[in-house]
């Protein structure tokens, strides 16, 4: 069994990633402060609450920006895209994977590589978090830090009330996201090799000997 | 026999019908004579004693839209006000509203007593006592009961909003009334975020008056015991239920079946505005999502184990 690394993760996307993590625990632990405020058991202060998920909500959007900027200039964006060619297939395939394979110590279906870094199931996911969850997130937010500028009345519900619902789902589907993406992670290599990963760079696989397979790849894959 | 019966009837009805028209009719006949001279807007005199202007204007359009607009003038104010020129005697004529409003059946689930009650505690009645009336606040030509029966919210808190702004957002008034010059209500408020958008959606009695009145609440308090803490409204138990939203929430409770509703509907305020069926949702997806990770991940390390033991 041979040991290779390759370099997946280069710096910008790890502080990136880290950063939004750091954000997005931020966010989740103020924003539900917010939403179940409680007078008699307050966690944290409302008020305290409301100016960290401000502060939080618009490094957010500057740290999404760099995302999108380097992403795009990189040409990493292309890991996001998924393949029309057998698209829904492949999703089933690597469904099953965790829903089975996974349980009888089988090869995860995909090989990663450096231009391969997602599996259909992460490409489908991440594409719709990335460029569809969070742009929502951070317009519905800023809409929300200046509901003066949000229409007033929409259907008879007021503008406040849907900017704030679609700013609650949203929510709610990224802490979904966040707790499946940091469960998924474990189930690399080993249950902390892709969290090592994702702070070193350097992606660990290796390669087993002949297998018949045409999807023949590593035990590893990146999840996450 | 029905016949006479109903025309009997027939003619009871006709005849209070006319009996309660004419009452109206006369009513406007004699306000007549006083809108002569009173709806000019500029009457007014100066009373020489204090140096301040009184002014005697009084707008039709707005008294006959006004709760007391099948009231006749002399209904509360003297009936010699009939002769003119007035007495001068008439000028000392003090009228209060509880003359009328405290012991009528109708008027009961108003509250006045207590309203009288609360408003012997409240800090105008402390700090200028019977210089301060009713009438500093409630004009009786134009006014209109709005919190229980206005549905919609935003114009109640610009209605009675503006019975407090008449003095308190008017620098010289306040300091001719309390000899203070207090800074403006903005400065005041600076520590509430977006100023704007709590002035349209609540009054200022809602955090300026005790929440536990039986009516709307006429205990205004002193400043330092207003209400500063953010989530005594934004919370589950927001007090603006028991507040702007009193009225309402018992009805769209009936009809909707979860308290918040009302708020809901009407605005947006975090922490009390809550979809109890989205709230639900969310709870149930969320132990399904941290269920099956849970059972995931068990036999994940128990198919692990056996593979090592295997080995």
């Amino acid at each position: 069994m041979e040991s290779n690394k390759e370099y997946f993760y280069p710096l910008w996307l790890r502080i990136w990633h880290w950063l939004n993590a750091l954000l997005f625990l931020l966010l989740i632990f103020t924003g539900v402060n917010m939403q179940y405020a409680n007078p008699k058991s307050p966690i944290i202060e409302f008020h305290t609450a409301v100016t960290l998920h401000n502060v939080s909500g618009i490094t957010l959007t500057l740290n999404y920006l760099f995302f999108f900027i380097l992403n795009f200039v990189s040409g990493n964006f292309k890991q996001y895209i998924p393949k029309f060619k057998n698209f829904i297939s492949n999703l089933v395939l690597q469904a099953k994977y965790y829903l089975n394979g996974i349980f009888k110590n089988e090869d995860h279906p995909f090989e990663t590589s450096k231009d391969q870094k997602f599996n259909p199931l992460q490409q489908f996911t991440y594409l719709q978090i990335m460029y569809a969850v969070l742009p929502i997130m951070v317009i519905s937010g800023w809409a929300l830090l200046f509901p003066e500028v949000l229409i007033k009345q929409i259907f008879g519900i007021s503008g406040l009330t849907l900017t704030d619902i679609v700013h609650t789902i949203g929510a709610f589907f990224l802490s979904i996201f966040m707790i499946g993406h940091i469960y998924l992670a474990t189930t690399g290599n080993t249950v902390l090799s892709n969290f090592k990963a994702m702070v070193t760079g350097w992606h660990l696989s290796h390669e087993e000997e002949a297998e018949s397979q045409i999807f023949s790849t590593e035990e590893v894959s990146n999840e996450n | 026999m029905k016949k006479i019966i109903f025309a009997f009837t027939s003619v009871i009805l006709l005849s209070l019908h006319l009996f309660a028209n004419t009452k109206i009719v006369d009513a406007k006949e004699i306000n007549q004579n006083c809108f002569r001279c009173h709806s000019m807007a500029t009457l007014s005199y100066k009373d020489e004693s204090t140096g301040i202007i009184k002014n005697l204007a009084v707008i039709p359009d707005e008294f006959y839209k006004s709760n007391h607009k099948n009231l006749s003038c002399i209904d509360c104010h003297s009936k010699d006000f009939q002769k003119f020129p007035h007495a001068a005697n008439l000028k000392k004529e003090n009228l209060y509203c509880l003359d009328c409003h405290k012991n009528e059946e109708k008027f009961k689930k108003f509250h006045f007593q207590t309203i009288e009650e609360e408003f012997k505690q409240s800090i105008h009645y402390k700090k200028m006592g019977d210089k301060f009336t009713c009438f500093d606040c409630h004009d009786p030509h134009s006014f209109k009961i709005n919190a229980r029966v206005n549905r919609e919210i935003k114009e109640t808190v610009l209605y009675d909003n503006q019975i407090c702004l008449k003095c308190h957002d008017n620098t010289s008034t306040i300091k001719n009334l309390s000899g203070q010059l207090l800074p403006a209500l903005n400065v005041s408020h600076s520590w509430l975020p977006h100023i704007d958008l709590h002035w349209k959606s609540v009054r200022c009695i809602d955090c300026h008056t005790s929440p536990n009145a039986p009516g709307v609440s006429h205990l205004i308090l002193p400043k330092d015991q207003a209400v500063k803490n953010c989530v005594e409204c934004h919370s589950k138990n927001s007090i603006l239920l028991q507040s702007l939203y009193k009225f309402q929430t018992k009805q769209e409770r009936d009809r909707e079946g979860f308290i918040n509703a009302v708020i809901l509907n009407n605005s947006y305020v975090i922490g009390a505005t809550r979809n109890y069926y989205l709230n639900l949702l969310s709870f149930i997806i969320f132990g399904i999502v941290l269920a099956a990770l849970s059972i995931h991940g068990i036999l994940r390390w128990k198919s692990h184990k056996g593979t090592l033991d295997g080995k």
